[in-house]
């Protein structure tokens, strides 16, 4: 084998790699993320979405965004902030967490256990506002911006499965 | 082969990419390129230049292309001795970019830069860097207003279902609706002067225009990136009312980009189009006539918002 050839074959090994998750542990976070939750989104509170991830094909996000923010904008100024939607046909529960000026909403299978949801969606959202603090208080709509925060998801995921001592 | 993006890029597993500028090596023909994703970030390129004479190395720059958004410089993801740089590899980019559209034949390769990635590890990081690539994807929240029974509902039906029903009921509050468009702006802004394509998903609020909804209706205006106030040709009074439309628009959102719309155009006029369109003219709206029943420039006045607000998005003439 030529110096070329040996280069060639080296660089057969090179992996892009996750800069948060393993393999196992992306493939432990879609497992759980499969069998428990329908998606996630983050919206602005005027409902834009501008992240989304979707299990469930069947869901509309856009128009569910809409909905839950509207919902939250008539809580808000007239009954106080909503936390929990329970739609029984459909047995879908959404727990939904306001801040930032951003509400991220949560659709899981009731039978998921909701131990430290709540917090974990609220660290969540911290995370997202983090990451991107500069394009949300510029009202930036283009998704592109923020979809590499599906990593950040995974290990928040990752986190919550570790605090219920699934991982 | 690795297909992604829905089909939108191919590249050839055998082949060895650099991952940060899309060049493509190809070992065996020893040529070098754009990969289709390259290609694509590149937006339209118009003019290609070789940087070196005979001879490429490693990680140095080889090329420059010239396009919508600048001067791209590329690296070279090999050395070698140069036989031959394709002038018009432009030209046979897009159709046939590992072939015919390569940028450099080599005589012999000497070294290749170890970060190439190539075989199974391509379809990874090709999948990041399509998202990467989908940049071009927004979300507009548009709030439609007017007087009662103007059509506002059914244009809102009309653009998100393309259906008409007569006997719509009065909306409660407010109603939605969502529909993605794609669509494109040319550019003449002396710096970004290029055709910008983009998709739009316009989620449409349709604001109850009855006066018992004054005192609530403000809220739902909430990060709209654009407006619709509507009238009826048919209902002068409509666009008598226009002003207290305008104030509530202004009261909540300030300055938006915003269409002036004249509906129902398929029955009697009561309202001549030139005073529809002074009124946009005098508040700096967009202006146009439509019919929810018809469809008539339904779609179109969607697109020319959609536009309007891209533009404000991104800072463009």
């Amino acid at each position: 084998m030529n110096a070329l050839e040996e280069k060639s074959n080296n660089i057969a090994q090179n992996h892009h790699k996750s800069k948060i998750l393993t393999d196992e542990q992306s493939k432990l976070v879609q497992k759980k993320l499969n069998k428990f939750m329908l998606g996630i989104f983050i919206c602005r509170d005027g409902g834009d979405v501008l992240f989304s991830y979707q299990i469930d094909p069947t869901l509309k996000i856009d128009l569910i965004s809409n909905f839950i923010a509207a919902l939250s904008m008539f809580g808000e100024e007239n009954v106080g902030q909503i936390k929990r939607i329970f739609i029984e046909g459909l047995d879908v529960e959404m727990n939904i967490v306001s801040k930032y000026g951003l509400i991220s909403v949560f659709f899981f299978r009731p039978n998921m256990v909701k131990n430290h949801l709540e917090e974990e969606a609220e660290i969540l959202l911290d995370r997202f506002y983090s990451i991107f603090k500069e394009p949300i208080e510029q009202g930036k709509t283009n998704l592109g911006i923020f979809l590499k925060f599906e990593e950040e998801l995974c290990l928040c995921v990752l986190n919550y499965l570790r605090k219920l001592s699934l991982y | 082969m690795v297909t992604i993006a829905d089909g939108r890029y191919d590249l050839p597993d055998e082949l060895y990419y650099s991952k940060n500028q899309h060049v493509f090596l190809n070992l065996k023909k020893k040529i070098i390129g754009l990969d289709q994703i390259g290609y694509a970030f590149l937006n339209n390129p118009t003019e290609i230049s070789l940087l070196v004479e005979d001879e490429i190395k490693a990680g140095l720059p080889f090329v420059a292309i010239a396009s919508e958004q600048g001067v791209t410089t590329l690296n070279a993801p090999c050395s070698g001795k140069i036989e031959k740089f394709n002038e018009k590899a432009l030209e046979d980019m897009e159709y046939d970019t590992y072939a015919n559209g390569f940028i450099i034949k080599l005589k012999d390769i000497s070294d290749i830069a170890p970060t190439l990635i190539t075989g199974e590890n391509i379809e990874s990081w090709a999948i990041n860097e399509a998202k990467t690539l989908l940049r071009s994807n927004y979300s507009f929240k548009i709030i439609e207003i007017g007087d009662t029974a103007v059509g506002k509902t059914a244009i809102k039906v009309r653009f998100t279902d393309n259906y008409f029903k007569k006997d719509l009921k009065t909306t409660l509050g407010v109603d939605f609706g969502t529909k993605e468009i794609k669509t494109s702006y040319l550019s003449t802004d002396l710096l970004f002067s290029g055709t910008y394509r983009f998709t739009a998903r316009m989620n449409v609020w349709d604001a109850a225009g009855q006066d018992m909804y004054d005192k609530i209706r403000g809220i739902y205006f909430k990060d709209a990136k654009g407006a619709l106030i509507c009238y009826d040709i048919n209902n002068p009074l409509s666009f008598n009312h226009l002003d207290k439309w305008v104030s509530d628009l202004e009261e909540n959102l300030g300055k938006v980009p915003t269409l002036l719309i004249g509906n129902k155009s398929d029955l009697e006029r009561k309202v001549s189009r030139q005073e529809g369109l002074n009124y946009a003219i005098k508040h700096g709206f967009l202006f146009i006539e439509c019919s929810a029943k018809t469809g008539e420039n339904v779609d179109g006045m969607f697109e020319k918002l959609a536009i309007e607000i891209f533009k404000k998005e991104e800072n463009l003439a």
